[in-house]
């Protein structure tokens, strides 16, 4: 998912970095308001534990094996503010620790996968979870990660450094993310129905009706 | 190990040697090592953005060589450099590379019937050098400049300290959650025989996904207890260095200015 540098045109980087710093800059105000300044660093831990949770290989059909995303477990857990945070503290070290993705391009990287794929997740499963829970979950991982797959395709069609276009573009990330999605959407709903049974107080909504996790005890 | 733990456990080892590698060469006395961080990010961001708007193949070449010689004076290894950036540009390649068929332009040679053009050619080539070099400049940033040194420097371009903050928090809580998931996985291949089926291994991560959460969360809650009980509230000042910018800086971010203006005349002919 990570877009490299020479993919996007230098307006739509310029888009993506307008568009993520407006969110993540309501999400700021947003996790000082809830939690306070003193506690929101905090977030820091749980997104180190998405991160590395991230590591873990999880096997598919084929002898091949996926790994975990999480921006829409974030969302679920944290409430898409907080989750938004957590994110971009992951998509941002990957960046500059690890080396994923581009300089330029990390303003699109942190809309898809910070922005959209957090902000998609916590919507889907908040709307579908009435139905069922670890259902909403999957619902949730398997849609974020195809909306923001989505909003990749649109970046890079968009780009005339990028020969092929939107109509090509987006076809292709959806379709290939809706498939991939499947893992993604299997692995939020067996890590949040783990936890969910296992600490229930932490979850979505479960004990303080539809507000944000009450602090996710931090 | 075998299976899903095994690759497991090579993701966590893969990830650390990459990130101690960096750290050690970033340890150097190396030109950008020694540069202000602030000074690296954005003078290496201003060659990224020129990179991005060129579209000339001996341009691309000269941001290239730009690349090479920042490496080198800061005693980057070029082999290590190519190797960490070498999958980006060949998966590129692999993607824009039925271009050279689907361009329209002078033929250059036949292949079953298709007319590879003069113009696909040259796209695709410029396209993976463009990403090469974009992924180079990167990946020199993560190798000379530490990351608790581009935190401060984050700080010093006044991006929100919340933000900041939580990317130190992440970045100081990774490496022990990479320990404590690596336990995890060494206990459990511990206690395994045999060769586990998808099923069996994808039960097998559940557990261990959802068992490393737990932990991670608990932790968070330690953390928060611990920092309420030394008072809370305090400023990030371990990240926060100052220091004077130098002849060197400035050169630095002149000649990133000067490739980023003269980028769009050579683009534009301004």
């Amino acid at each position: 998912m990570h877009i490299p540098d020479g993919f996007l045109d230098l307006w739509v980087a310029g888009a993506f970095w307008l568009g993520s710093g407006v969110i993540i800059g309501i999400a700021v105000r947003r996790a000082k308001g809830e939690l306070g300044n003193e506690r929101t660093p905090l977030l820091g831990v749980v997104a180190a534990g998405i991160f590395a949770a991230q590591m873990l290989n999880w096997p598919i059909p084929g002898g091949t094996s996926a790994h975990f995303v999480g921006g829409a477990f974030a969302g679920i857990l944290l409430g898409p503010y907080l989750g938004v945070l957590a994110m971009t503290a992951v998509v941002t070290i990957q960046a500059l620790v690890f080396g994923d993705g581009g300089i330029v391009a990390l303003g699109g990287n942190l809309f898809a996968m910070a922005v959209v794929d957090v902000f998609v997740g916590y919507g889907l499963f908040r709307a579908s979870r009435r139905f069922h829970e670890t259902g909403a979950a999957f619902v949730a991982g398997w849609g974020a990660i195809t909306v923001s797959a989505l909003v990749v395709g649109l970046g890079v069609g968009l780009s005339s450094a990028f020969a092929y276009e939107v109509g090509v573009t987006v076809p292709i990330m959806v379709v290939g993310h809706a498939l991939l999605g499947l893992i993604e959407g299997a692995i939020t709903a067996a890590v949040y129905g783990y936890v969910a049974d296992a600490r229930p107080d932490l979850v979505l909504g479960r004990f303080s009706d539809d507000a944000l996790a009450p602090e996710v005890g931090l | 190990m075998t299976g899903v733990v095994a690759r497991s456990a090579e993701s966590i080892t893969g990830a650390l040697r990459a990130v101690f590698t960096a750290e050690q060469v970033a340890a150097g006395d190396g030109f950008l090592q020694q540069r202000d961080p602030r000074v690296t990010l954005l003078s290496v961001s201003g060659f990224a953005i020129a990179v991005m708007l060129t579209r000339s193949l001996s341009v691309t070449v000269m941001f290239g060589l730009i690349t090479a010689v920042l490496a080198w004076l800061s005693a980057v290894p070029l082999r290590r450099l190519a190797t960490r950036c070498a999958v980006a540009p060949f998966v590129s390649a692999l993607i824009v590379f039925p271009q050279v068929v689907l361009l329209p332009g002078d033929p250059l040679v036949q292949v079953f019937g298709l007319a590879v053009t003069d113009a696909g050619v040259a796209y695709v080539v410029l396209f993976t050098m463009r990403v090469g070099v974009g992924v180079a400049l990167l990946s020199l940033i993560v190798m000379t400049t530490k990351f608790s040194s581009i935190i401060a420097a984050m700080r010093e371009l006044r991006i929100p300290v919340t933000l900041v903050w939580v990317i130190a928090v992440t970045y100081r809580y990774l490496f022990l959650f990479f320990d404590e998931l690596w336990r995890l996985i060494l206990a459990r291949n511990s206690r395994t025989t045999g060769r586990l089926g998808s099923r069996g291994g994808w039960y097998d991560a559940k557990q261990l996904a959802g068992i490393f959460l737990l932990r991670t969360l608990d932790c968070g809650e330690r953390v928060g207890q611990g920092m309420r009980a030394r008072g809370g509230d305090r400023p990030p000042s371990p990240y926060r260095r100052s220091r004077t910018i130098d002849m060197y800086d400035y050169t630095l971010a002149a000649l990133a200015v000067i490739v980023m203006v003269g980028t769009v005349v050579i683009r534009w002919g301004l």
